[in-house]
């Protein structure tokens, strides 16, 4: 059975852009799928649609068969709660401290007042503790987010990501502001937790060695369309100049 | 033959929005310079002969008791601007709380385009039109002398500013965050309170510490108007020309002043 599903999903932006056209795909229930494609291509319209940041403006998207396209207020935060996001630029609250960062993970899991009033209960801040651990920075839980570098704060936005519990975890270019050697770490660890809590997850990606390293499953977008969908032993430098429209150049590799 | 030298028919004529903004450019230095020569025949200033007459008369007078400041009104100007000081603290305060939310009102960003800030950056704006002075004394007809009327006029006004400050600030937020809070199942407050009021409280503090000195040397004023602080005592000796008593009120004054600014300044830059 898919966990996440697709059907025909079209996104056009305000602007007129059509950003997605007819996407379907099946993803089944704990694959590391990562999504390659030039920057425009719509890889993160794609990962969007999963938790309604942006909404398609034909088709839907299921998880756990749930209708997430259809559904609004409480239900749709009910969604975005099974389902953890990290972001290019982490999108933490720089001037929080860290383990603040981590508890808004558990908002929406809470009574809203709960989070209101901050009152997180006792079980919740040791989750959030354990997640910190589980990424490998149990000591920088009370430092501010702005203190400390950009894999440690990378992450942290896993360890929020975690502490919703998801069963689904997006990752819009989650290395493309670190260096190689932090991006390998990050990109081990995100593959390390997604295996042993068996999320499924999808992950923007544009260097081809990465994609290869880490990927279950290889999705190709190209100008709104899914052009590639495959192993990543099928997923050949043809394939990927296929892909991106041009000749490979040394910049669509991380490196070590 | 390769090497050509560029001649001059080849510069580019400047695009046509370069040539305008030039045109007025000129325009506005011409009406600059025209406004200062009209402010110049109109204002009917002093002549020379009346300038040098009246140092000659009031000069020396005033700088004698300048320089030998009255001991005996230490205490009553010590007093007046204690009362000038808290007067400053509830004004500035009462500004603040209430500028507090209409700031969100009159953030864009917040209320999902411009068009929505504007009645709010509206209210702001026609408050901000108010001067203090005018305030104060509308208060003190309104509630009688007395500090109260005082730090009404400063609160009212302070709101002006500081809503327009703090929504600036709101309006400068980082707002991947309250993506990354949405995207996590929080709600509308939770987005607010996780990923706004983090990010704006230190920069408000620092703004309402600005604004307090502000109050501290507009309360000083505000006196003058029967508003109640260090003023009324200063102006009545100033218009019997007690230069020895305005110099004590001014030491305190200016004393006063330097340690807050000193005080506060430093704390500003730890918040920020």
């Amino acid at each position: 059975m898919a966990h996440i599903r697709f059907n025909d999903v079209e996104v056009v932006y305000r602007t007129g852009l059509k950003a997605l056209k007819g996407v379907t795909l099946e993803i089944p229930r704990g694959q590391f799928v990562v999504v390659v494609g030039l920057s425009g291509a719509g890889k993160s319209t794609l990962i969007r649609t999963v938790n309604s940041l942006v909404v398609p403006t034909k088709g839907s998207v299921t998880v756990n068969d749930v209708n997430v396209t259809a559904s609004r207020g409480g239900a749709l935060r009910r969604a975005r709660s099974d389902i953890g996001m990290i972001f290019q630029t982490f999108n933490l609250v720089k001037r929080s401290s860290v383990l603040r960062n981590v508890l808004a993970g558990r908002l929406g899991d809470l009574p809203a007042w709960r989070g209101v009033l901050g009152a997180f209960p006792r079980e919740d801040v040791a989750y959030a503790h354990d997640c910190l651990a589980r990424v490998g920075i149990p000591e920088k839980a009370f430092v501010r987010a702005d203190a400390l570098s950009g894999g440690q704060q990378q992450r942290v936005g896993i360890a929020r990501a975690l502490a919703q519990k998801p069963s689904v975890m997006l990752a819009d270019e989650p290395v493309a502001s670190l260096d190689p050697p932090t991006s390998h770490a990050v990109m081990s660890d995100l593959k390390r937790i997604a295996r042993e809590d068996g999320i499924t997850t999808i992950v923007n990606l544009h260097f081809i060695d990465m994609a290869r390293d880490y990927a279950d499953r290889i999705i190709g977008m190209r100008d709104g369309v899914v052009v590639f969908d495959g192993t990543p032993d099928e997923a050949t430098d043809a394939v990927f100049e296929e892909i991106y429209g041009r000749p490979l150049e040394s910049k669509d590799l991380r490196g070590a | 033959m390769v090497n050509a030298p560029r001649i001059p028919s080849d510069v580019p004529r400047p695009p046509a929005h370069v040539r305008r903004n030039r045109v007025l450019m000129i325009a506005g230095v011409v009406l600059l310079v025209a406004l200062f020569v009209l402010a110049l025949v109109t204002m009917n200033l002093p002549t020379w002969q009346r300038f040098v007459n009246g140092m000659q008369r009031n000069f020396w007078p005033l700088m004698r008791g300048l320089v030998r400041p009255e001991t005996e009104v230490f205490g009553l100007a010590w007093r007046s601007m204690s009362e000038t000081f808290f007067m400053a603290i509830l004004g500035t305060a009462l500004g603040a709380l209430l500028a507090f939310p209409i700031s969100f009102f009159a953030a864009g960003n917040l209320l999902g385009g411009t068009r929505w800030a504007l009645p709010g950056k509206a209210l702001l704006v026609a408050i901000r039109t108010f001067p203090e002075l005018v305030l104060a004394i509308i208060f003190v007809a309104a509630a009688g002398p007395g500090p109260t009327a005082g730090i009404m006029a400063m609160g009212i006004h302070s709101i002006g500013y500081l809503g327009k400050v703090f929504s600036d600030v709101i309006e400068g937020i980082d707002q991947g965050p309250m993506e990354a809070i949405r995207a996590a199942g929080g709600n509308q407050l939770h987005t607010f309170l996780y990923s706004v009021v983090p990010q704006v409280l230190p920069e408000f503090a620092s703004h309402v510490l600005y604004r307090f000195e502000i109050n501290l040397r507009a309360a000083t004023v505000l006196g003058m108007v029967g508003a109640g602080g260090i003023g009324l005592p200063l102006i009545q000796r100033l218009q019997f020309r007690r230069w020895d008593e305005v110099s004590m009120l001014l030491i305190v004054i200016v004393g006063f002043i330097i340690v807050v600014d000193a005080v506060s300044s430093r704390v500003r830059n730890r918040l920020v």
